[in-house]
Parts: structure tokens; sequence; C-alpha cells
């Protein structure tokens, strides 16, 4: 691999894609996804979690959008929903034109075909009793693929993610994290994905073998022009790995832009306050930088404040305040994801007072 | 914790402390671990977890402590406190305030832990009592140690809780750990920890299973702690970046020995081990556009079982000179400066050739 991947590299490797049509691959449009809050003798149903309220993207063929945000904003649950392991409350997912939320089992049957899943934890995502062979195979055979060279498409799984093919018979015990997580990305590709959701993937793993790991996402990528949903809650591997990058909190998308964008000019507090918590491994740097301290934890997902949901944690909400300015508006009125032309940054971002504040 | 035996034995054990010198009163390096081994057997073999390892924290700083699982860390710091278990065996000497205190048996150890070193853990929800509120808990902290009567406790308590940023602390030392958040809760574990105004205080991953902006707010009140009391703490982490704005020193771990030792700026902007090398160079940053491949450390960490022999980093090391020392010789603990140690057989020559590529960007 060459050091440098620029921009350009990528969309020649775009051009001769068989179908590269303007429409994305994946359109999620106001999704939705409430959990069912039972209480009472009879079950009977008396709120809701809302996991998942309104959130919209896209991914394009060969582009990674990068999902983070604190655990309980509903990252993990809206990869879950694009994939209907989980039934979608509202909204709609096109994938490659289908719609997914409605599709009926046969349908859903092939389009499972061409998205799959890699879960964060490589311990518990893997059959302790199978071996690699059948762990791999698995989907191969679910779809009826197998019978025809499959013990050799799964060698060629195993050498493509980089282990070796003659520890096929081996049983996940025998592997350490890093190449457990190869396994599961191996399962994934079986069946050739165009899109894969990747949980978490490198969080439980060593800083050495994280890298390993990311570096083998990103060349997959190329060789075969997956698209990635990467959900995680670390923003350095994430500004890393991902074209583009939407920030979510309890629930909602808050700001969205490409990677480049949101890191160097973010709009949004929350966003700001986000980016300034990452600690840099660069001692003075870190020492000069400004950390904004929010106070208290995010609220619960059942009972959302009114208006922005941010505005109990909002540290821009109170330094407006103390300049006078009125703030009634963050309590009453939802803010639109949209790009407002008085805030100095040029994407979508969720704030009635969004403002350009540089954190990096 | 081992609540109950602490407070049986307190009563009579008073005297033993007498024994090890007040911090004031010592003029020595305050905590001096010197050729600490630790090894458990198992049924697959010995797992040497720490191996011959020597270090020193001094008064009044923050001793960071960088490596990944299986590098040691943990178990370096049970050592300290006394706390492994007894299948272990344990070798060397660990210094507190002059007195070796490894190998003090439960009765000797009981007024140490808690008042004169105490620890942090990296899970609060597991730490706290459920059934206790968090403030009888802190509480109980203190009243081992010292006779204080209620009404102080209670100020103490609520003193405490408020150093540590938890708003309305007299109303917040009434609830209980499941009323916390859990940010809240590892402030709480903090307040508990530093409650009799420790020495040492050794934190073991505090953070790591807290999100980010919560973090934030954990690092703050230790930065606020090392601050404004005047103990000295062990902070036990595998993010380079949290030490890298909190740590006055870094020790970098591998295989239960040292790789490297300095202060934050000599790790962070002249690294002289392989390994440090490659563990800053793999990290991915928040705050730079990047779109070549990480760099990537090959194989995987030792198993503490069959340690490979010389450098144990040397099956995974792009400098290392094979067969030579690499393979042969344990590679002694060269010294750069003053206070930059690195165990590697070419220390010196990466030390100036980092020192070359620092100061070419500064002429151009």
């Amino acid at each position: 691999m060459s050091q440098t991947t620029t921009t350009e590299d990528i969309q020649d490797d775009v051009g001769p894609e068989p179908e590269p049509g303007p429409a994305p691959l994946l359109r999620v449009t106001d999704l939705v996804k409430e959990f069912p809050v039972r209480s009472g003798l009879f079950r009977r149903q008396v709120g809701a979690v809302h996991a998942v309220s309104g959130v919209s993207f896209e991914i394009a063929r060969h582009q990674t959008l990068g999902l983070v945000g604190e655990s309980g904003c509903g990252k993990s649950t809206t990869g879950r929903v694009v994939l209907r392991l989980l039934e979608a409350t509202g909204g709609s997912i096109l994938f490659d034109g289908v719609e997914v939320a409605k599709a009926s089992a046969r349908t859903l049957r092939r389009l499972r075909e061409r998205m799959q899943i890699v879960f964060q934890d490589p311990y518990a995502s893997l059959n302790p009793r199978m071996t690699v062979e059948s762990i791999i195979s698995e989907p191969l055979r679910i779809h009826g693929r197998y019978r025809n060279g499959g013990t050799k498409r799964v060698k060629d799984l195993m050498e493509l993610v980089g282990l070796k093919p003659e520890h096929i018979n081996r049983f996940p015990h025998e592997f350490s994290g890093g190449q457990r997580q190869r396994i599961g990305i191996a399962r994934a590709l079986a069946l050739d994905p165009d899109l894969l959701v990747l949980d978490e993937p490198v969080s439980a793993l060593d800083v050495s073998i994280q890298a390993g790991v990311v570096n083998l996402l990103e060349e997959l990528q190329d060789e075969l022009g997956l698209a990635y949903l990467f959900i995680a809650h670390d923003l350095a591997v994430v500004r890393h790995i991902s074209d583009a990058v939407a920030v979510m909190y309890l629930g909602k998308i808050v700001e969205q832009a490409s990677s480049d964008d949101l890191y160097e000019r973010p709009g949004h507090p929350y966003t700001q306050a986000l980016l300034s918590a990452v600690p840099v491994p660069d001692p003075i740097r870190q020492k000069a930088r400004e950390r904004i301290i929010l106070p208290g934890d995010p609220p619960s997902p059942v009972n959302p404040p009114s208006g922005c949901q941010f505005h109990p944690r909002c540290w821009h909400k109170l330094k407006l305040e103390e300049s006078g300015v009125d703030t009634g508006i963050c309590e009453a009125e939802d803010p639109a994801l949209e790009t407002r032309a008085s805030s100095g940054v040029d994407h979508p971002v969720a704030c009635h007072f969004a403002q350009l504040h540089e954190v990096v | 914790m081992a609540d109950v035996e602490v407070e049986i034995t307190t009563t009579t054990t008073k005297l033993d402390v007498q024994t090890i010198p007040e911090r004031e009163a010592w003029r020595g390096p305050l905590l001096e671990v010197n050729n600490l081994s630790v090894s458990f057997p198992t049924d697959d073999g010995l797992v040497h977890a720490v191996d011959d390892l020597s270090f020193v924290l001094r008064d009044d700083e923050v001793l960071g402590i960088v490596g990944e699982s299986g590098s040691g860390k943990t178990v370096t710091s049970l050592a300290i406190l006394g706390l492994l278990p007894k299948s272990a065996d344990v070798s060397g000497e660990i210094m507190f305030c002059g007195r070796n205190i490894l190998g003090l048996n439960e009765r000797e150890m009981a007024p140490l832990r808690g008042d004169r070193i105490a620890m942090v853990f990296q899970d609060a929800l597991a730490s706290l009592n459920p059934v206790a509120t968090v403030g009888w808990q802190i509480a109980e902290a203190i009243k081992v140690h010292r006779d204080l009567d209620k009404k102080e406790l209670g100020e103490r308590v609520a003193e405490l809780l408020g150093l540590v940023g938890i708003p309305n602390p007299r109303d917040r030392a009434t609830q209980y750990p499941h009323e916390y958040s859990g940010g809240m809760r590892q402030r709480a574990m903090i307040a508990m920890s530093i409650a009799n105004d420790p020495d040492v205080l050794i934190a073991d991953e505090p953070t790591t299973a807290l999100d980010v902006t919560i973090q934030a707010q954990v690092l703050d009140v230790l930065e606020r702690v090392a601050e404004k009391t005047s103990s000295s703490i062990l902070l036990i982490t595998h993010d380079l970046g949290v030490v890298a704005g909190v740590a006055d020193r870094i020790m970098v771990m591998y295989a239960g020995r040292e790789a490297e030792l300095g202060t934050v700026e000599e790790v962070f902007y002249k690294p002289s081990h392989p390994y440090t090398q490659g563990l800053l160079a793999s990290l991915p940053r928040i705050d730079r556009r990047d779109s070549a491949m990480l760099h990537r450390i090959v194989g995987q960490p030792p198993s503490l079982i069959f340690v490979p022999p010389g450098c144990p980093f040397h099956p995974r090391c792009p400098e290392a000179e094979l067969p030579g020392p690499c393979n042969t010789d344990r590679p002694p603990l060269i010294e750069l400066s003053l206070t930059h140690l690195s165990a590697c057989h070419f220390a010196e020559r990466l030390l100036s050739e980092q020192e070359a590529r620092r100061s070419e960007p500064e002429r151009a």
C-alpha cells in the first residue's frame, strides 16, 4: 500500500464501478425507533424509550459514514434498525432502491446477503464450540452458497483478512482478540456484501492491535468497494476512517459534515464539548487545549427534555445568557438540522445559536 | 473490598504504623519499587506477570504507567497495596518512606491501606456497596483510621464530595450508589480514596469504562486532587492521551518490564524505545488530517508463560538485529538523561535519530 491515499485516488476507484448512478447505496429518512416501557399487572405500555427519533443520512458506495455519540445516544440501535435486526417504528430505509423497513421475508433474505454487521465484542460474538471454518462458512450455508467451493472461499476469506488459512480447523479461543475480530470480519464478508455495519469494531482491542484492524478495514474498502456505517465512540478512530461523520445526542443527529469539516469547524456546542474532551497524545498541545466540561450526564431517553434536548447541559446557552441573550427558544423549540448562514459553518447543525468554535 | 477485616484489625495495629516514618520526616523517595517480580503458577506453567521491575514515585508527582493488557500494570499496583492472591510468588522490595512493605501481613498492611496508600478502581459500580449510602461508605473509610465525631464526619464527607464536584454534597451523601450516574460514582470513589489525605493514590484505569465527556469530568477532578492535596498519584492507563495531559513522568511497560521511563516530554517527543515509538505512531489522531495507513506493530503481545529470550519485544521490533543481542541479552535500562531511561540495546542511537528528526522542522 502506498503511504498516501489522496481523495483523487478514491474517486478514480469509484469511477469504473458498474452502476455509479446518483442514488446513494443507503438512504435513511426520518428513522424512528421506540421501545415500549411496560408496567403494572397487565404489562400495559406506560411510555416509550425514544432510542432513535427522526434520523436521516445517506451512504454512497465506497464511502464511510461515522456515527458517534455517547453510550445510550442510539447509535447502535440505528445500526441494527438499518439491518432490520430491530423493526423500525417509523421512517424509511432505502437500500439500493429497495425499502428495507417494509421488505417481505423473501426480499429481506436477499437483502441480508448484501448488508452485514461486525460486532464489538470479539469474545461474545463467536460461538466457542464452532471451528473457524464453520463460523465463516455459516452465512454461505444459510444462503446455499457453500456447496460449490465453500472451503476454498473460507480459506480465501481468511487470507483476505490476514489470518493463516491453515488455522481453518481451530476454535475461537485459540486466537487473540485482534485475530477474533478478523474472524468476525471474514464472516461478514463471506457473502460479498455491499454495506457493512461496524458496531464499535475496534473498541475492545489494544492500541497496537487496533491499528492493524483499522488498516484492514480500509484496505478491504479499497479492494471490494464496500460502504461502511462505522459506529464508534472513539472520535480519533472515526476521524481517521470516515469520509463523513454524524454526531448523535439522545436519538437525534445534532451535526453532520465531512470528516475534516466536522473536526476542524464544529458548529454544535455538544460536538465542541465532545471533541474538546478527547485527550490528544501530545503533552504540550494537550495542556494548552481548552477542555469544555459538560455538567451532568445525558438525560434519560424515556423522558427527554423539551425543546433542544441538549439545553440542560449546554455550555453555549449559559454563556449567551450571561451576555444577556434571550435563550427561551432553546427550551421551547426543537432546532432543525440545517445549515445556518449565521453560524460560520457550512454544514447542517441542530442548534438555534450554532456558532463555529474550534477546539481540536 | 475487605472492609470487615480492616475494621477488626485497626484497634490493635496502630503501633505498627509508627515504624514507618511520617511523610514529612522522610527525606528519601516516597515510594520505591526495587526488582519487583510477581509470578502466578497456572496449569499451563508459570505466568511471569511482573519481571524485575524497578521505579520510583517521588513526592507530589503524577507518574503515569502505560501499557497494554497483560503488561503487568495492575499486578504492580496490587503488589503495592498487598492485595495479590496468596498463590502469587512475589520477590523484590517495595519501599514506602524507607520501609519495605512487601510481605507485610494483613494486620500490618491494614493501617496503611486507605490511609497512607489508597486506590481508585476501574469499576466504580462493583467497588461501591449497593445497600449503603455513599456518605456512609465515605465516612466508613475515615472512621477506620480516624476518631471523628458524627458531626465532624458529616462535614468531612460533604467537603470531600464537594471537592470532587458533586453538587449539593450534603443531600447527595444520603443517596445510594444506584442513584448516582456512572461519572458521579467514579468521583465518589475518588472522594473515598482521598478521604484520609493519602501519601500515595493509585488510580487504576479510572476513566476506562466512561464516556468521553464523563472522562473529562473525572480527569478534571484528578487534576484538582493532584493540585490541591499533597498526594502523589500513580495513574495506570492504556490511554496515552490521558497521561499526556495529567502525568509528570511516564513509565511504559511491556511484558511485565519497564520499556521506557521519562518525563512526559521525553517519552512523547523523544521516544527512544521501539515499542513506545510504535505505540505513538499507531494512534489515530483527532487533531490531524491523515489519510495514510496507521502504523502497525506487527505480531501479538507475548505469552507471559513463554516470554521471548533477550528483549521481550524483539519478535515485533523493527529495529531488532537478529541474531544478535536482542534475542540473547536482556537489555539494561540505558540512561539517556537524568530522567530518561530506555530498555533497548540501541536506545542511544534511537534517541539521536529522534533528536535529529525533531530539530529538522525547526531549522526549516
